[in-house]
């Protein structure tokens, strides 16, 4: 029989140049799984592969396709494993791996629906590390796809959305109503989404058209029509509104809200949307820029 | 109630499970559960709670030569680790047993001409790295080998339109990045530069119906937010703007009444993490029995005050 370790590292040698979608099995599950380019891990064979995988690194074994595996397997099981990334650095460093293929695995492990990975501050490093390195340019839309799929995969992802701004500002300050267009697409999906919210904010407040400003912040707001109860969708539109606008536009808005909170509301959700336009228009009063 | 004994008893067993998956799946972040093992104890009122020169031996031979500490021997230098080390020397009064202008020269190597700090050589930055500069350097008595005056530049650039902060200029606000800008800007006594109402607005926006507080909103409520969120208003001055009783309710569902310790949040499984910012949050809310904890450092206050 085979060992989880040597299944899991043939598959990964075996899909070098395509992103693979990795989930942990719940217990009990018989065996590792492969549907390419899908991958089922049962916990119990991946706690079975760390372990090995462990006592690989730990040993004084510096073949560099050795290092490579263990340290694919101790990434898998600890998302965190500082060590192991350093380690595959210095490979990518000594021309022992290849950069390519190492993106083609964070992007498995930044896509996966997997509980953690997603998120991880250090495999968010070090992507951003690797395609600074060895200037592997994939363009701002391919970057931002890749941020827009690991958020689907892990909602709030804080250090997915802070990548993509580090994207955004190294194309230069000003961004174009494409780019908000595509974003504003995947917020209609996320309402509930606060660093989808923020990241509207961040590229509104980089685009040179205000009329174009003020049509977005109409638009989301009048979206709270079809999904009510969003605390993060108002965070987002009293700072902006509050903070960011030109005077006429900020009036004309603070005034369209004026409006539906003085109209009735019937229902328990509604009376929740109600109370947050409250709630975000005394923001405004209180902490918003006076002229 | 607070359940001292059991979670006394859990944090010791911790370094006994030598033969649970879980104590080599964190195996690389061990020295920070080593700190927050230490601080839980002590705001327990258990300061011998781990063995004193075993715990700095153990300390000691996670630092590399270059000054920097790793989470564990043989695992590269970081600067999480580090603070780790350092505020766990300074809780047992062994700070003096390791050469303070190394350590203080490695993290001073690591702040770049922007003022922030990269956790390591590989440069990743973020405003953690910064606080953690801040706070290890104040401990050790070094806080000139670095450029304050840029730090809080940095810091300040951080800050967000709603009043919060991020990881970096134009991050968005977050309560945890927020705790290590207004601890970093504590640290240099700059936290007039700040809107203060503002800020303790959107923390306080923080709390749930259920008495927790999240770290963003829409987010879930998780304990280790009731110290992120708590010890910034603590430093902001303005902790009575929060719900204290029902946050003290809800952090006491955290707990295992069985095994000791306690979760992110009620029936969930316990850690070591969350257990000592729980255990600190019920302490910045006075709960009862509870050693005084140092909001900007979230160590006992009885130990910050002997040193700086």
């Amino acid at each position: 029989m085979t060992s989880a370790y040597t299944t899991l590292t043939t598959f990964f040698h075996a899909h070098r140049t395509t992103a693979a979608q990795i989930s942990i099995l719940p217990s009990p599950s018989p065996s590792i799984l492969i549907s390419t380019p899908h991958l089922g891990i049962p916990k119990q064979c991946l706690i079975s592969a760390f372990t090995h995988a462990r006592t690989v690194f730990s040993s004084a074994d510096d073949d560099p396709t050795t290092l490579l595996d263990a340290t694919t397997i101790l990434i898998l099981a600890a998302s965190e494993h500082l060590t192991a990334i350093n380690t595959r650095k210095r490979l990518l460093l000594s021309s022992q791996h290849s950069p390519s293929e190492e993106l083609v695995l964070l992007e498995s492990f930044l896509t996966s629906p997997l509980p953690r990975h997603n998120k991880s501050p250090l495999l968010w490093a070090h992507w951003k590390w690797v395609v600074a390195t060895f200037a592997l340019g994939p363009g701002l839309y391919q970057e931002l796809e890749v941020v827009q799929r690991s958020a689907d995969v892990h909602p709030r992802n804080y250090y997915a959305w802070d990548y993509a701004r580090r994207v955004v500002i190294a194309r230069g300050e000003v961004v174009g109503e494409e780019t908000v267009e595509m974003h504003l697409r995947f917020c209609w999906r996320h309402a509930a989404d606060v660093g989808v919210w923020m990241f509207l904010g961040f590229l509104l407040e980089r685009v040179r058209d205000c009329v174009v400003v003020e049509r977005v912040l109409e638009e989301v707001m009048r979206f709270c029509d079809v999904a009510p109860g969003h605390e993060s969708l108002w965070c987002f539109v009293r700072t902006f509104i509050g903070k960011l606008m030109e005077p006429e536009a900020r009036g004309r808005l603070v005034g369209m809200l004026e409006g539906w909170i003085g109209e009735e509301v019937v229902g328990e959700e509604r009376e929740k949307e109600k109370r947050l336009e409250e709630r975000a228009l005394r923001w405004v009063e209180r902490f918003g820029i006076k002229e | 109630t607070l359940y001292v004994e059991k979670h006394v008893a859990y944090i010791q067993s911790l370094d006994t499970r030598k033969d649970s998956l879980d104590y080599w799946l964190t195996e690389h972040l061990r020295l920070s559960g080593v700190y927050w093992g230490l601080t839980a104890l002590c705001l327990l009122n258990r300061p011998d709670g781990l063995p004193r020169e075993d715990t700095i031996a153990y300390v000691k031979s996670c630092q590399h030569k270059s000054g920097g500490f790793g989470a564990n021997p043989g695992h590269d230098a970081h600067m999480l680790y580090t603070v780790s080390a350092i505020q766990i020397l300074a809780i047992e009064e062994a700070l003096d047993t390791i050469d303070r202008d190394h350590v203080a020269r490695w993290i001073s190597g690591l702040q770049q001409e922007n003022g922030v700090f990269a956790g390591d050589e590989w440069g990743e930055t973020d405003t953690r790295f910064l606080y953690g500069a801040m706070n290890c350097l104040s401990l050790l008595g070094k806080l000139d080998v670095i450029d304050v005056e840029k730090a809080v530049d940095y810091v300040l650039a951080c800050q967000n339109h709603d009043g919060g902060f991020g990881m970096a200029p134009g991050a968005e606000s977050h309560a945890g990045q927020i705790f290590t800008c207004v601890g970093a800007l504590a640290i240099a006594g700059k936290l007039d530069k700040i809107d203060k109402d503002l800020l303790a607005d959107w923390l306080c926006e923080r709390q749930l119906p259920n008495g927790g507080l999240n770290g963003r909103p829409e987010k879930l409520e998780d304990v280790c937010y009731s110290w992120w969120v708590l010890s910034s208003l603590a430093m902001l001055g303005r902790l009575h703007w929060i719900d204290g009783e029902s946050l003290v309710r809800f952090i006491l569902r955290c707990q295992d009444g069985e095994g000791g310790g306690i979760a992110d949040r009620p029936g969930d499984m316990v850690d070591v993490f969350h257990t000592v910012f729980g255990v600190a949050g019920l302490s910045l809310l006075g709960y009862q029995g509870l050693e005084e904890v140092d909001p900007v450092y979230c160590m006992p206050r009885k130990v910050t005050k002997k040193i700086l």
